[in-house]
């Protein structure tokens, strides 16, 4: 908008000069010809008419305000012939030379605002009018040409100057406007062939994204194989994007079952392409390097991650926030541990929520999460444990005043954890819209819930009983 | 650099100003950059820059309503970065403003403060 304002106002500048140019050029014909016919007291009005125009032009050059320089220069362009045609002895006399009134009033109309054009006509009207009305008034004591047909002549010379360059102005009009209209035409066709461009490029990019989409679910831990560890459970993803950050690891070695929720930092391509990385470290370390322990899977990630990501820089940018649990089938134990990330566990008795350590931005601060390993309390009578990535806490609602928090989901889980798995997701999923509404998504929002078999949390008790 | 250097806020980014006269390094509003890093880089050259023309106690003021997790790690790195130009020799204050009393807004800042070793003061908004 502003490009257009600057080119209107050169526009307009541009109008301005060349009406200046015109009248200055019909002052300047008709001081000469003034001073051919001898009437050196007549031709002082253009010639003083073309030194204020010069002056006034120089004004405004440097002018703060403009359009007060334009508005005495509109009105001295529709005076001057007025006041020569006085000088000459009146409308008879002078030919009707204020017919070159009517230039000013073409220039202005092509430039200025309806209701300003509207003005200057209505003032033109009223003081040809007046010139009209009152010319035998003042015209008595005025020069009175010496030959008859020289009134003639210069009635002729008005006409005709006038009509030349109402003439011109109009065909300057109309080749402006046929300029305008090709420079739109190929415009239009410019962008035509720019938007044709993005929605080619926009569809290969979505096809490409959904395709991504597929494999990333793909990737997404199979819902069996496990069903001696979990009766129900659900997994709720909705990235921001297409693919995202957010995603769910599960893998079995031998009597174990190691989890996790990964929320690799960002969203999009780069997290999704990150998530992928930090998958294929931590089956490596849980089924290759056979590292035991939440705490220490963790530690093994961190160490690689920082080994592989490390920028030219030297700093170490991308990072994951991750909670892993541990499931053994042989004792019947649930170990977590995690960073920046917390796990509830919801039983008849009540909810708690298990902290894991802050966020760790260097491989020395994993080292000391070693230890941090944490034995989660079930309860025989039926246990279930929900992870969640910070996108669920962190998401704004419609007014962006308030995050939807950890208290609040707290509340949520134990007004919903009786109900069975699907219809908690359900009612999860209902509370969460209708807390964003049309607000945009925060982040990547992942919530899983896996509620203990029965034959899972009776091997605890089997292990303390033998 | 002298005066203030003003970085304005986006919808993803926060407003950095940077005032030596006062010594006052502000972060204010949401930090959620698309490229974290791309962020970050610039910010902390800039608060280099700020730290060599301070004649006056610095006080980096961090007064962000939301910010990711990506938004951490630079928000720490950018501390690390003025802790080791302090040296433990400069007059330096960190203030961590809070919109409110909320513990997983708390968690963060109480975090980062056992990380650095200037001073840092955890606060309520006005």
């Amino acid at each position: 908008m502003d490009k257009l304002k600057q080119e209107n106002a050169q526009i307009r500048d541009k109008m301005f000069l060349g009406h200046c140019q015109f009248l200055m050029g019909g002052a300047a014909m008709w001081a000469v010809l003034c001073v051919i016919l001898g009437y050196y007291i007549p031709a002082l009005v253009p010639l003083a008419y073309i030194g204020f125009t010069l002056l006034n032009c120089a004004v405004k050059r440097d002018s703060a305000k403009p359009h007060l320089q334009v508005f005495v220069q509109m009105f001295f362009s529709m005076a001057m012939p007025m006041i020569f045609q006085m000088a000459m002895g009146g409308r008879e006399e002078s030919g009707l030379v204020m017919f070159w009134s009517f230039v000013p009033l073409v220039v202005i109309s092509g430039y200025y605002r309806r209701q300003r054009s509207i003005f200057w006509l209505a003032f033109l009207i009223t003081a040809m009018t007046a010139m009209i009305v009152y010319d035998p008034a003042w015209s008595k004591g005025s020069i009175v040409l010496h030959h008859g047909s020289v009134q003639s002549t210069l009635l002729a010379v008005n006409i005709g100057s006038v009509a030349l360059v109402i003439f011109s102005a109009a065909l300057m009009f109309v080749r402006t406007q046929g300029r305008s209209r090709k420079k739109t035409y190929a415009l239009q066709d410019r962008l035509e062939s720019a938007h044709s461009l993005i929605a080619q490029r926009n569809d290969h990019l979505e096809k490409s994204m959904l395709y991504a989409q597929r494999i990333q679910r793909a990737l997404m831990p199979e819902q069996t194989g496990v069903d001696d560890v979990f009766s129900e459970r659900f997994l709720w993803i909705k990235q921001k994007e297409l693919v995202g950050g957010d995603s769910v690891w599960c893998v079995k070695k031998d009597d174990v079952v190691a989890m996790a929720l990964v929320d690799c930092t960002g969203h999009g391509v780069p997290a999704s392409l990150l998530s992928v990385t930090v998958h294929e470290i931590l089956t490596n370390g849980f089924k290759q390097a056979g590292v035991e322990g939440p705490a220490a899977l963790i530690n093994f990630l961190y160490q690689r991650m920082e080994a592989r990501l490390r920028n030219s820089d030297g700093l170490w940018n991308d990072n994951a926030e991750i909670a892993v649990v541990e499931f053994n089938r042989k004792d019947g134990s649930v170990c977590f541990a995690g960073t920046a990330m917390s796990m509830f566990v919801s039983s008849p008795s009540g909810i708690q929520r298990i902290k894991g350590a802050g966020p760790i931005f260097t491989s020395d601060q994993a080292h000391s999460l070693a230890s941090q390993d944490q034995y989660v309390k079930l309860d025989p009578a039926g246990t279930s444990l929900y992870l969640y990535s910070d996108g669920v806490v962190d998401q704004f609602n419609q007014d962006r005043t308030e995050r939807f928090g950890s208290s609040r989901l707290q509340d949520l889980i134990t007004s919903v954890a009786h109900l069975p798995m699907d219809r908690q997701q359900e009612c999860i999923v209902e509370t969460m819209e209708d807390w964003k509404r049309n607000a945009m998504q925060t982040d990547d929002l992942t919530l899983t819930g896996l509620r203990l078999s029965p034959a899972f949390l009776g091997l605890s008790t089997q292990v303390k009983a033998a | 650099m002298t005066g203030a250097m003003e970085i304005p806020a986006t919808p993803q980014t926060p407003l950095i100003r940077i005032d030596t006269a006062t010594g006052v390094f502000l972060m204010q509003g949401v930090c959620i950059p698309e490229d974290g890093p791309g962020f970050f880089g610039p910010v902390l050259t800039h608060y280099s820059e700020g730290i060599d023309k301070l004649n006056v106690p610095g006080i980096f003021r961090f007064d962000l309503k939301y910010f990711n997790s990506s938004s951490l790690k630079g928000i720490y790195l950018l501390l690390k970065h003025i802790d080791d130009l302090g040296n433990g020799q400069k007059d330096f204050r960190v203030e961590w403003v809070l919109d409110k009393d909320d513990a997983d807004l708390t968690e963060p800042a109480v975090m980062l403060s056992n990380l650095i070793s200037i001073p840092m003061a955890i606060m309520l908004a006005a």
